[in-house]
Order: structure tokens, then sequence, then C-alpha cells
């Protein structure tokens, strides 16, 4: 997906109005392009600003105003129909009181009877929905929060969106297909615990060669490693992520490139060590060499500087 | 339909809340790509129970139509009842001014009961008559930008200057004067930056992201296309999106 599209897309995608087809292929754009990932923030961000000027009901006042001064106008126009008389006397009525000057403050309480009175006739005109609730995704469990109220317009209709608290245990073999996809949940958890943990068997997983391969499509357990020493703000988690990929350093590409990366910015020294011993299969590479070289200068770190620059002698004397 | 306004902010479902909120952080960057992918975060899908209300409700509005048709007042009577509240509150929210909003209700109305019989059936009576609204609105909006009116101070029905956020009071208001004051200013300030777009750029803004219509349904209302819907949708994203950076900035 090409950026120009991503940014429409994200704009579709905030407003719900993404198609599901192109939800995938926007997801892994997303998890790439920081261009469209700040495009996405920035869209979010004006959230807060724009909920300055909420959506308000029209006062009962207002609205019994606007009713009655309708009225007035569509009883001017001559050859529809009948009035039920009713109603004509009871605004009129309500016409009166308005304009007389001695009463002109009661109007907002007048206003208030004419809203109620407005009200219970909608409620009693109103279509009932004959079936009671539906639930999607019921589960038999505890309501964690309420996210969201959608009212069906002069309907007494809601839909409810809430969360449902569903603590539940599921054991099983790291090879299976479940716990792998919850170990890969983990990997993003935002409990510190929880992601080193995950990615720790993960990246156990990959190194004893469990269905651990390069995938396009940006999933799998070598990505979510990849995820992780990219992203993970902890320390401890990148080199766990670090770990599983060692064994993928020599033949993928884009293993390869993300531990360069490592080496040239990770915050952590420790993380930036562990680049060093790992990139040795790949010394004579010349990024590689280019990394080193530039580590063995400039790392504010000694020892890494006299790591990388014994990594690139050794190189060298290869050669 | 779904005139409703939504709330943006605290009653928000799904995806706008907690982690995606938090993405300031790296850690949260896998989250955030899945989250902005979820289908149908804004304007959801509606349950059958809805759809059903909806379709009954369709019907009901046809047969009114036709008896009003006949020359029933009663049965036009009934359509207005049935609509008029939303209608003003999409043009109070639009113009931000009650007296506006009353000319627009009204004129709105008449303009359905004189056309009715023009009426084909081939969208919903509501449909057919935000139509009317928010032409009205636009009308309204195009005749300010002319004038160069300025917006944000607004005259009520009985003549006295009208904060256009004093219908919202609430407690907490009270307790917190200052920083009700900010909310306010920030009002004036964001309406300001909803004024820098085109009244079609404005309205189309409006229809998504206040009263949560679907952009089909938008096109329908602007006798356009959910192509074009969505083209000015994304203009005035970005636009607005600019215009708030300057307020920042300022
Ligand atoms: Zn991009």
């Amino acid at each position: 997906m090409k950026c120009e599209m991503a940014k429409d897309n994200v704009i579709l995608a905030y407003y719900g109005e993404l198609p599901d087809e192109l939800a995938g292929s926007l997801e892994q754009h997303l998890m790439t392009c920081e261009e469209c990932r700040h495009e996405l923030e920035a869209i979010q961000a004006m959230e807060t600003p724009l909920a300055a000027i909420p959506m308000v009901e029209p006062t009962p006042n207002l609205l019994a105003q606007s009713r009655m001064r309708l009225d007035d106008a569509l009883d001017s126009i001559p050859p529809h129909g009948f009035l039920t008389r009713l109603r004509t006397n009871f605004f009129a009525w309500m016409g009166h009181l308005r304009s007389a000057p001695a009463l002109a403050t009661l109007l907002v309480g007048v206003g208030f009877i004419g809203g109620n009175f407005l009200n219970r006739y909608e409620v009693a005109s109103q279509p009932r929905p004959r079936t009671g609730p539906t639930y999607t995704n019921e589960t038999h469990a505890v309501i964690g929060n309420v996210t969201g109220i959608d009212r069906t317009p002069d309907s007494e209709l809601v839909q409810v969106h809430y969360n449902k608290i569903v603590p539940e245990t599921v054991e099983g073999s790291l090879d299976s297909a479940e716990i792998r996809e919850l170990l890969l949940k983990g990997a993003m958890a935002p409990t510190d615990n929880v992601r080193a943990e995950s990615v720790s068997m993960l990246a156990g997983e990959c190194k004893a060669g469990h269905q651990c391969p390069s995938r396009d499509d940006g999933k799998g357990v070598r990505n979510a490693l990849l995820v992780a020493l990219r992203y993970d703000k902890d320390a401890g988690v990148r080199l766990k992520a670090l770990e599983g990929l060692e064994p993928y350093v020599a033949q993928d590409q884009k293993v390869r490139d993300a531990i360069l990366d490592s080496l040239a910015s990770d915050p952590d020294a420790k993380v930036r060590m562990a680049t060093v011993s790992l990139l040795e299969p790949v010394q004579h590479d010349s990024s590689v060499r280019k990394v080193l070289r530039n580590a063995s200068t400039q790392d504010e770190n000694p020892y890494i500087r006299t790591v990388s620059y014994n990594a690139l002698q050794g190189s060298d004397s290869i050669q | 339909m779904a005139p409703k306004g939504r709330r943006p902010g605290t009653f928000s479902p799904g995806w706008r809340d907690g982690a995606v909120l938090r993405a300031g952080t790296v850690e949260s960057l896998p989250a955030m790509a899945k989250a902005a992918t979820q289908p149908g975060a804004r304007g959801g899908k509606l349950t059958q129970a809805q759809l059903e209300a909806r379709a009954q409700q369709r019907a009901e509005d046809d047969e009114l139509i036709r008896e009003a048709q006949k020359g029933q007042r009663a049965a036009f009577d009934t359509l207005v009842r049935r609509y008029d509240q939303s209608v003003l509150r999409l043009a109070l929210h639009m113009l931000g001014n009650e007296q506006d909003a009353q000319d627009v209700h009204q004129e709105a109305f008449i303009k359905a009961y004189r056309h009715l019989g023009n009426f084909r059936f081939e969208c919903s009576f509501y449909t057919w008559l935000y139509r009317i609204v928010t032409n009205l609105c636009l009308d309204q909006l195009r005749r300010r930008k002319s004038r160069r009116e300025d917006p944000s101070t607004a005259i009520d029905s009985s003549g006295d200057e009208m904060d256009l956020l004093a219908n919202i009071s609430d407690d907490r208001a009270m307790a917190n004067p200052a920083r009700e004051l900010e909310r306010k200013m920030m009002g004036e300030r964001i309406r300001e930056a909803l004024d820098k777009l085109t009244p079609r750029e404005r309205m189309v803004f409006e229809l998504k992201h206040y009263q949560g219509l679907k952009l089909r349904t938008i096109g329908e209302m602007l006798s356009t296309t959910e192509e074009t819907a969505k083209n000015t949708l994304f203009r005035a994203t970005r636009k607005l999106r600019a215009n708030l950076a300057e307020l920042r900035g300022a």
C-alpha cells in the first residue's frame, strides 16, 4: 500500500469506514511506515479539541418555540387538510402566553411544560421495538465498563458497547497454534513482565528452530521478535528478542538490518554490546563493517568501541 | 439513519480509548497499527433489532407521507414531530446560533410540506428532509462567508448575546471556573478553525464527525456520490488538522 492511499485509509479507519479487505494491508503499512503512523496520531489528536464543541440537545424551550412557529406558518399555507382542534388550541394558548409581556419571564417554564407534553406525545407515537435485546459476542462474564452508547433517533432502541472482564486460562504446548497466538499477543501486552515472558518464550522457539520462518505478511514469531527488538521500551525484552533472532543473522536481511540499527542506535549499552558478537558471522558484509566502524569510533561506551574495533580487525584478518 | 450526535471523548467506543491514546510510547505501536484498522470503530455495525426498527420506521414514514400527500395535515405533523428535534440539533451545531437554527427548522419543514407531492419514495423521508436541511445550512454558511460575519458572537431569540456553550451547564463547571473558561475559549477557537473550511467541507465533516452518519448516506443527502463525500471528508480532515495545529502554535 502506498503512503498516499494509506493516509486516506487512516481517515476511513478512524471513522469506521475502512472496508475489511483493506484493513490488513493498512495495518501492515502502519507497522512499517512512521509517517503514516504520525498521520494516525494526528487524526486521533484532533479528538480532544473537537470535543470542545460537543453536540447539545436543543433546549425544550427552543424546541417548543420552533414547533409553535412552524405550526403557525403551516396553518397559513391554505389548501391543505384539517388540523386536530385540540392541538391548534393548545398551541394557540401557548402562543398567547408567549406574547403576554407579563408572562414573558415564565417562558422557560412554559417551554419545559411544552417540551414534556411533546415528549410524551412522541413516546406514545413511537414504534415499539418488538424483540428483546440482541447480543453480539455474548459471553457469561462480568461487565467491565461501558465504552459507548448509540441511540437510534426517535425510537427506544439503544446500542451499548461494553467490555467484559473474562479471565480465562489456557494450557497447552508451545507448538500449538492457540498458545502461540496468545504469546504473540503477550509480546505486545502493556505489562513489562508479560512482554518479557512472551518474547523470551518465542525467542526460545526460534532458537530451537520451531516454526519461526520469515513471513512476508508481517506476522509470525520472527516478525514479533523484530518488532520487539526495534520498538520495545524495555531493554531486557529487546535482549531476549535479540537472542531469538541470532540464528537468522546470516540468511535473513531483515534480521541483519534490525540488528545493525540496534548497534547504531539502541539506547541501552548492553543491547548494543550484544549485537556486536551476534554480527560475527557477517562481519565481512560491507554494511556491517560500516556500522561497526562507526561504533568503534563513535559509541559513547568505550568497551563497545573496543569490541567493535576488535571485530573489524578480526574480519580484516579473515579477508 | 443515525442523526444522534456522537459525543466524541468520554463515551466514544472502541479503539480510540485506552492503549491507543497512550501511543506516545513505542511499545504500543503494533497495537496502534492494529487498532487503526479494526473495522467499524466509529459508526459501528447495527444490531438486527436496530435494523428491524429502522425498516419499520421507514414503512411508517412512507405511510404517513402517503396520507400527507392526500392532504392530511395530522400525518405531516407526525412526521415533523419525529424528526424536528434532529433537524434543530444539526442546524444548531452547524450554525452555532439559535435564531438561525430556528429559521432553518421552519424553512425546511415548510419546503418539505410544499414539495411533498414530489416525494417519490426513492430514498427515506429522513434523507430527503436532511437534503433540504443541509442545503439551507449551506446557504446560510455561504451567506455568512460572503458577509464575513463574526460567527463567534451570536444573538439568541431574546436578543441577548448568546453564549454558544452556555447550554452545557454541568456541576463541574461551577466547581472549576478557570477550567471552564479555558474550555470555552478552546471551543471558540475550534469554531474558528471549522469556519475556515468551505461550507461543503464543513457540512461533510459535521455529518461524519458529529452526527456519525455513513459516507454513503452523506453522499445521498448532499445529492452527490459516496466517492465525492469521501474525498471531501479527506480534504476537510486535513485542513482542520492544519488549522488546529496553527491554534496550538499560536
Ligand atoms: Zn506510509
